[in-house]
């Protein structure tokens, strides 16, 4: 009998280390490691670009944002080639945006850059943007080369 | 009894002789409002016409045997003419006589009008005078910044490159001649000399002349003609240093001016500094606004002149100057270089007639920096070595005037085909008469040539003025004058590929752009009131038209065998601006001031309307003050100032009005030390969209500004 007994409470604990060990299973989505901002916002961007000049609007068609993430919370932004002569801007890299958010809706801040083109030609400006719901709205202000206005440029595109 | 009389009869006598030795010296001392002794006053006994200049210590002494009480008359440059009674030294009487600023400024003394020295209320073209007194209360550091708050119908704005563009009365900026002691400025940014030259650290007074004035000037003198007059310092030594730091864009500014005279030599050094950051108007994102920065940059600029005056009336002068400025830009910094140097010399031949001979030499160039490294892609040079010659023939009140000039032109610049190099020669010749039968009226004719090498051109040129005054407090004035600017070597010969956009070409066919401007005004000046409201004023209204013919601007292009579409300079016909200017100002003798201006502006035909500058039918700009020296050593003044800006008559989309005030505390703390403080903006005023010609203003700013003279200290 006291072996029944013993057999008895060691089945019962044993369930109830099974139960245990099955509601933690049951609740496991806030255990998961989250996501990390600058991968959940990471992708490629395709779509027409509105580049402003001087208030004259132009359209530059199959442009692609590519976020690729450094960190858990900063991206580098590849821009691809865009543009027509003389508003010809060849591909280039805004490095180090922070990503911040959470939940399908990211906010990349405002960061301004510079550097050189491959073709020795100097470029800075200002990016910021969000990411809801994997589209990209991405406002860029770009003074590139020479060229006394900037170029203001509005993109908006969902992840591929 | 009779000892004792005749002893006092003997002491008697004695000090009659002693009394009738003082009675023959006169001693004073000329002080300004504030109580500083004004060195250089002229003291005019008025029944002998026997002159003497005070010293250093503002101190004079007469010797007039002839009375026990002289008059006299005390005259200032910037101060009202004063009579006064001087008691003589008797007991070493020491007469103290204060002048008052002449708020009108009509006593003072002008050139530009005539090219010979006029009383400004004799001139017989409207000339606006900006004053030592009235550059200081603007604290401004660059002529842009004083003309800004002066002149109504002048307004300043960016281009693309974020040069200053200039509009005066519709014209543009290449249509205003700016001199500096009467001679041109080398270089170019967007449409005329770059502003920045021309600081006002030395600078002792501004002579507008607007509409045309060829028949003096030549070339360029199209819509007016803006004169800046260095200081002339008579004090045995005097040294200024100032500065100023300002919030908008963290701008500090460091000046200084040292001038010695002794013997007949005059030494003059001046320098200054300033920089500033880049100011950010408006978002980067803002796709409405054209100009989003105001770069910032920094600048030196530096000026020594040496001169001798030799005692058979001739003056000797040398100067030499340097001029660095970096414009920093997004991606690159821009260079602004300029040498000048000059001579001349001014020969009194006798009272009749004086012989002004003079050469002077400017190079200004520019340079592109990228990262530090030049890139020589935006090389600019542009040299002109010019030789004056001008003489002045007195007949009593009549004069005589006769002048010539040769320019030689030099222009290299990335905006030519592979930085060709263009230069030309221009000659000139002119001669004015400048009758006045009586001291109400004045007549001046004056007739110019000039021939340039490279177009071939020739320009002749007339003016005729005259002023009238009837009665005598009331001055009418009427002219015509015709102005005309050559094409410049670089309208010429342009083969630029603008960003890649298009491009220009320069256009050897062109002509002289030529105004006919006439002009008509009247002036009421005088005293007026009693009590608190005594005080000057003077009231002045002109009406003028401008035809402007043959206008250079550029024009479409459709190409030909060598060259691609693009825009071609080219003469246009038809533009015409007429308007009214109207100037008051008011000053109490306790020190209440009350000034403005208001300009109406019409255009017909093709008006300069460029997304850069268009022109504003109404502008205005006032000033309210009050200024007392509240004892020796402490004087204040207080003023509200403000500009008004119509909205622009344009069919692009442009900025709208706006007013801008200005409040200014400006306090002599000490001998020689002015402390200035200025909230600019003060309603906060911000444009919606900044637009090219939109005021360049974050909103309220401020700025603190420190100047001394230490030679008043010590």
């Amino acid at each position: 009998m006291k072996q029944v007994k013993s057999f008895f409470s060691a089945m019962l604990l044993c369930l109830s280390l099974i139960c245990s060990v099955s509601f933690v299973s049951c609740d496991s989505k806030k255990d998961e490691p989250a996501v990390p901002a600058a991968k959940s916002a990471a992708g490629e961007y395709n779509n027409n670009m509105t580049v402003t000049v001087m208030g004259s609007e132009s359209v530059f068609e199959n442009v692609t944002y590519t976020l690729v993430a450094t960190s858990d919370n900063k991206v580098d932004v590849q821009i691809s080639a865009f543009g027509n002569p003389p508003m010809q801007v060849p591909a280039f890299t805004i490095k180090d945006v922070e990503v911040s958010g959470t939940n399908g809706k990211y906010t990349l801040a405002e960061t301004k850059f510079s550097g050189t083109t491959d073709a020795g030609k100097a470029y800075s400006g200002t990016l910021a943007g969000t990411v809801a719901d994997n589209t990209l709205t991405a406002n860029m202000s770009l003074q590139y080369g020479a060229m006394p206005m900037p170029m203001i440029c509005s993109f908006t595109a969902t992840k591929k | 009894m009779h000892r004792s009389l005749q002893r006092v009869v003997m002491l008697g006598m004695g000090l009659l002789s002693v009394l009738s030795a003082f009675a023959d010296t006169f001693v004073g001392k000329v002080l300004d409002e504030s109580g500083a002794p004004l060195p250089g006053a002229v003291v005019c006994v008025d029944h002998s016409g026997v002159r003497v200049v005070t010293d250093g210590d503002g101190l004079f002494k007469i010797h007039d045997k002839s009375a026990k009480v002289l008059n006299i008359t005390v005259s200032y440059i910037g101060y009202k003419s004063t009579n006064s009674i001087l008691k003589s030294a008797d007991g070493h009487h020491l007469n103290i006589v204060r002048l008052m600023p002449d708020e009108t400024s009509l006593s003072e003394v002008v050139i530009t009008a005539t090219r010979t020295p006029k009383p400004l209320k004799d001139v017989p073209v409207v000339t606006r005078l900006i004053s030592e007194s009235e550059i200081a209360k603007v604290d401004a550091t660059n002529i842009q910044d004083l003309l800004t708050e002066e002149l109504p119908g002048l307004e300043f704005g960016y281009a693309m490159s974020q040069e200053t563009s200039l509009n005066m009365s519709g014209f543009s900026g290449n249509a205003v001649l700016f001199l500096v002691d009467g001679e041109r400025l080398a270089g170019e940014t967007m449409n005329n000399v770059d502003y920045n030259r021309l600081n006002l650290d030395d600078i002792g007074r501004v002579e507008i002349v607007k509409g045309a004035s060829s028949a003096l000037y030549g070339a360029n003198a199209v819509g007016g003609v803006v004169n800046l007059i260095s200081k002339e310092n008579s004090e045995p030594w005097h040294l200024n240093l100032n500065s100023r730091y300002r919030s908008l864009g963290n701008e500090q500014r460091y000046g200084g001016n040292l001038n010695i005279n002794q013997g007949g030599w005059n030494f003059n050094t001046s320098g200054q500094y300033s920089s500033s950051e880049t100011v950010k108007l408006t978002s980067a994102f803002d796709t409405n606004s054209k100009i989003h920065n105001i770069f910032g940059g920094n600048s030196l600029n530096v000026k020594q002149k040496v001169g001798y005056r030799f005692n058979n009336g001739l003056t000797l002068t040398a100067r030499g100057g340097y001029f660095n400025r970096v414009s920093n830009r997004a991606n690159y910094d821009d260079y602004y270089i300029d040498y000048n140097g000059g001579l001349r010399g001014i020969w009194i031949i006798d009272n009749s007639q004086n012989l002004e001979l003079s050469y002077s030499f400017d190079q200004y160039d520019k340079e592109r920096y990228v990262g530090g490294v030049r890139t020589h892609d935006h090389d600019y040079r542009n040299r002109q070595n010019i030789v004056h010659g001008l003489y002045t023939k007195f007949y009593g009140n009549n004069a005589l005037t006769i002048g010539a000039d040769a320019m030689h032109d030099y222009l290299t610049t990335y905006q030519f085909l592979d930085n060709e190099i263009h230069s030309q020669a221009s000659l000139d010749a002119f001669v004015q008469w400048d009758y006045s039968p009586f001291q109400w009226l004045n007549l001046v004719a004056s007739v110019r040539d000039d021939y340039f090498s490279e177009s071939r051109n020739n320009a002749l040129t007339s003016r005729v003025a005259t002023m009238f005054k009837f009665p005598a407090s009331i001055t009418f004035r009427a002219s015509y004058a015709g102005g005309f600017r050559a094409p410049s070597l670089k309208e010429m010969y342009m083969n630029f590929d603008m960003a890649g956009m298009q491009m220009i070409y320069g256009n050897p066919d062109l002509k002289p752009e030529r105004s006919h401007n006439f002009n008509v005004a009247v002036e009421r000046s005088g005293m007026v009131g009693r009590g608190i409201l005594a005080g000057s004023y003077c009231f002045t209204t002109s009406a003028y038209h401008n035809y402007y013919n043959s206008r250079i601007t550029t024009a479409e292009f459709n190409g030909d065998s060598t060259r691609e579409p693009g825009a071609i300079y080219a003469n246009e016909d038809g533009v015409k601006a007429m308007g009214v200017d109207v100037n008051m100002r008011y000053r109490t003798n306790n020190g209440f001031g009350l000034s403005g201006s208001y300009n109406f502006l019409h255009m017909v035909g093709r008006t300069i309307d460029s997304q850069f500058s268009q022109p504003r039918p109404h502008s205005a700009t006032w000033r309210i003050d009050y200024t007392r020296p509240l004892c020796s050593w402490y004087k204040l003044y207080v003023g509200l100032s403000g500009r008004y800006l119509g909205k622009p008559d344009s069919d692009v989309e442009t900025d709208g009005a706006y007013s801008i005030w200005k409040f200014t505390l400006q306090q002599t703390v000490w001998r020689g030390v002015n402390i200035n403080f200025v909230v600019d903006n003060l309603l906060n005023y911000k444009p919606k969209v900044y637009y090219w010609n939109s005021a360049p203003t974050i909103g309220r700013t401020w700025s603190i500004g420190v100047s001394a003279n230490i030679n008043d200290l010590l």
